[in-house]
């Protein structure tokens, strides 16, 4: 270590130690500070890098600058993870597997490659009651293979969108009472054709079926929504399929 | 020594720190459930509406701000296209690349640390033990700092300290609260120096970082009590206050995302408490014996802990605050009957810092033994010789000894299933994945689609829209799938993806 008497020190820039205290404060060691500061505020690590050189006034500029758009560039993150899409409702996007065959048939079978819009799933660690349940066709499923809303949600609803526009005649609903409790069972919904001349919503009411078959005559759609009205505050709402007919 | 030189290594140390953070982030052991499941997939969730969710985040037993950190970064790489793998990935290293501030701050703490084990002489001013010589605080001219050697010797051992690099590229709340704190501790080292008041940007920025760093992860608030006594044992009362005065900023500010979020002030904080301290719920995830953490960290370094145990302790008159909060530190966690070894993990940059500053000066001393009468001076340089080889082979022993003793991290979710993930995301015909374990996975995020991700039930696999399984090689799971005509299409490290035959 380079030893440095008192008087040396005293003409340099920088705090020394004096009988094994520090006295004194620098400029530089007062840049380094604030420097710092902005890291800790912005995340910056640039400056931390170059700490330990004797850096230029351009260079310190550059750092600083680095700073800027790393906590602008976060900022705009923020901003769009605040807004974000994903806090009122979701979508899942199947792939298209296969093109829509000529004639009636199930417009949001999952390998059409169907868009699913939902205000919220169901989900724990063993249990995710993904909407695409929804449109998996199958005829005997479990008690997971079905969408459920949330217990918070309290105005569930499905969107199920398809590429093109295409001819619905009809609606087909397994509600909850297909595989389990008849009481889970949603009692009232509403039925809508997502289209520029829909015709008005289908109101269902009191319903006790658990299978429920709709003739929604919508001659040019592009997708259907329901909307769900828990049976009451808290209860989920609980659907194995839903399949909608048309060409 | 001149400061250039000085300024060469510590720039290659920080190198190496950042190569064995990268490293470590690519060969180590990947991700824990926890750094998924609490702090990435909540944020993905809030940006997506898919995600797996914990019980915590129903019960608002965690804070929002971790997440909404990492949310932030997440929302500008998803509008920038970028794949939820490669998301995650960038978020761990970011995390390895903020965690080189502890590198920086076990060099200022190790540079006051070596500073104060000068040897003290008579002071011919003041008539009392003091140093005779004056040495810079920071890059003076052509003069390294005052105590360079305990700073760069603290700072490598931090820098490349195998499990601290492998601590530090996860995204837990255990790595910021751990860099906040060692920041606040070289702080004060620097500000316990001092004889004159210094100015109050350090001190509130201590008050600060202990506060965030309790705010993050609360258990940590044990390691506060030393670096505030210690400013009251030197008399800065009024740095304390400062300290005191600016630690409320980060309170102020939890509490307040936590009405935001949770409708309540202080929500995540107070039931944070009540599950662990009160009911003792934490019990539930397993119990473990109180010497656990002892054993835990002797087996990590059986006899590299006590090359660095020594010197942590020969220089206990200045390490005192950095060896009694790693120690406070474990023996206050082994009173929880719930133990993991990342909540002990701040007990060893402490150790490291206290320890490589006193080698530091072990090592370099030889500036101090040139003034050695000169009939001794062969003999004498031996010796220096012998005992800075010594020195390095000690640390490097531990170094290299750490390295092959780091099987067993708990609780890790291997490379090959996050790859394997990464592979069914990129799969075009890809409608559904099954995992055998969940929480072994990446979650939505790593998958980055939006098909559904559920946990593996026999039955499920009859599910046409489930046109992927992921499992363990050789598993139930995997055997289930081929009978049912799956087909392999992911191999690799004992991990398999199946895929559905067309």
């Amino acid at each position: 270590m380079r030893l440095l008497d008192e008087r040396a020190m005293s003409a340099e820039p920088g705090a020394t130690i004096r009988n094994g205290r520090i006295s004194g404060d620098c400029p530089a060691l007062c840049e380094q500070r604030r420097t710092f500061v902005l890291g800790i505020l912005f995340g910056l690590r640039a400056r931390w890098l170059c700490a330990f050189c004797a850096i230029s006034r351009r260079r310190r500029l550059l750092c600083l600058g680095a700073a800027g758009v790393l906590t602008a560039a976060w900022g705009l993150g923020l901003l769009l993870f605040l807004f974000a899409g994903g806090h009122g409702s979701l979508t899942v996007s199947l792939p298209s597997l296969t093109p829509h065959p000529p004639g009636e048939h199930n417009l949001v079978a999952y390998q059409y490659g169907v868009v699913l819009r939902s205000s919220s799933y169901f989900r724990d660690r063993y249990a995710q009651h993904h909407p695409a349940f929804l449109v998996d066709g199958r005829a005997h499923p479990s008690l997971v293979e079905k969408w459920a809303s949330e217990p918070s949600d309290k105005r569930p609803w499905v969107e199920l969108l398809w590429n093109g526009q295409h001819a619905i005649q009809r609606v087909r609903i397994q509600h909850a009472g297909f595989v389990e409790s008849a009481e889970f069972t949603v009692q009232q919904y509403l039925v809508t054709c997502l289209s520029p001349q829909a015709p008005r919503p289908l109101v269902v009411i009191n319903n006790k079926a658990s299978v429920t078959e709709h003739d929604l005559r919508c001659l040019v759609a592009h997708g259907l929504r329901i909307d769900f009205t828990p049976n009451a505050p808290g209860a989920l709402v609980r659907i194995f399929e839903i399949e909608v007919w048309g060409q | 020594v001149t400061a250039r030189q000085v300024r060469l290594v510590l720039a290659a140390i920080f190198a190496a720190g950042a190569a064995a953070r990268l490293l470590a982030a690519r060969l180590g052991p990947v991700l824990y459930p926890d750094a998924c499941f609490q702090y990435l997939e909540p944020a993905w969730l809030h940006l997506t509406g898919l995600g797996v969710k914990t019980w915590e985040w129903n019960d608002g037993l965690r804070s929002w701000v971790l997440p909404g950190f990492h949310g932030a970064w997440l929302a500008l790489g998803a509008r920038l296209g970028l794949p939820g793998s490669v998301l995650g990935e960038l978020v761990r290293a970011s995390w390895g690349l903020c965690s080189l501030l502890m590198v920086w701050a076990a060099w200022r703490a190790g540079n006051a640390c070596a500073r104060q084990l000068r040897p003290r002489v008579a002071c011919s001013t003041c008539g009392k033990p003091g140093f005779r010589e004056s040495v810079p605080l920071t890059f003076v001219g052509g003069a390294p700092p005052g105590g360079w050697q305990g700073g760069l010797a603290a700072a490598a051992l931090v820098a490349v300290f195998p499990l601290l690099a492998i601590y530090s590229v996860e995204p837990l709340a255990e790595l910021p609260s751990m860099i906040a704190l060692v920041v606040a501790f070289a702080f004060c080292a620097e500000l316990c120096e001092m004889d004159t008041r210094g100015g109050r940007m350090r001190p509130a920025l201590i008050g600060v970082l202990l506060s965030l760093a309790v705010c993050l992860r609360v258990v940590n608030g044990v390691l506060v009590i030393l670096p505030l006594l210690w400013l009251g044992w030197r008399g800065r009362w009024r740095d304390l206050a400062v300290a005191a005065g600016m630690a409320l900023l980060p309170v102020l500010f939890f509490g307040l995302v936590d009405r935001l979020t949770w409708g309540g002030y202080f929500h995540s904080f107070v039931a944070h408490l009540k599950f662990n301290l009160i009911e003792g719920r934490a019990a539930e995830f397993g119990k473990l014996p109180a010497t656990w953490y002892l054993t835990t960290i002797g087996s990590r370094l059986p006899w590299g802990l006590a090359l660095l145990a020594l010197p942590a302790l020969w220089g206990l008159r200045v390490t005192w605050p950095f060896v009694l909060s790693a120690l406070g530190l474990v023996a206050c966690i082994s009173t929880q009957a719930h133990k993991e070894e990342r909540f002990a993990i701040v007990f060893w940059p402490l150790l490291l810092i206290a320890a490589g500053a006193v080698a530091g000066r072990w090592l370099f001393s030889n500036a101090d033994q040139k003034q050695a009468p000169p009939r001794t001076g062969r003999l004498w340089r031996t010796l220096l010789r012998a005992r800075q080889a010594a020195v390095v082979f000690a640390l490097l022993a531990v170094v290299f000894d750490s390295s092959g003793r780091l099987h067993g991290i708990d609780y890790t979710i291997p490379h090959a299933r996050l790859d394997a993930q990464t592979w069914v995301a990129r799969q075009p015909g890809a409608t559904g994945l099954l995992v055998d374990w969940q929480y072994g996975s990446g979650g939505y995020l790593w998958l980055g689609r939006t098909i559904p991700q559920v946990e593996y039930r026999v039955e499920l696999l009859s599910n046409p829209l489930f046109s992927h399984l992921l499992a363990d090689k050789g598993s139930r799971a995997e055997t289930e799938a081929r009978r049912q005509g799956f087909a392999p299409g992911f191999d690799r490290d004992g991990v398999m993806v199946l895929k559905r035959a067309d």
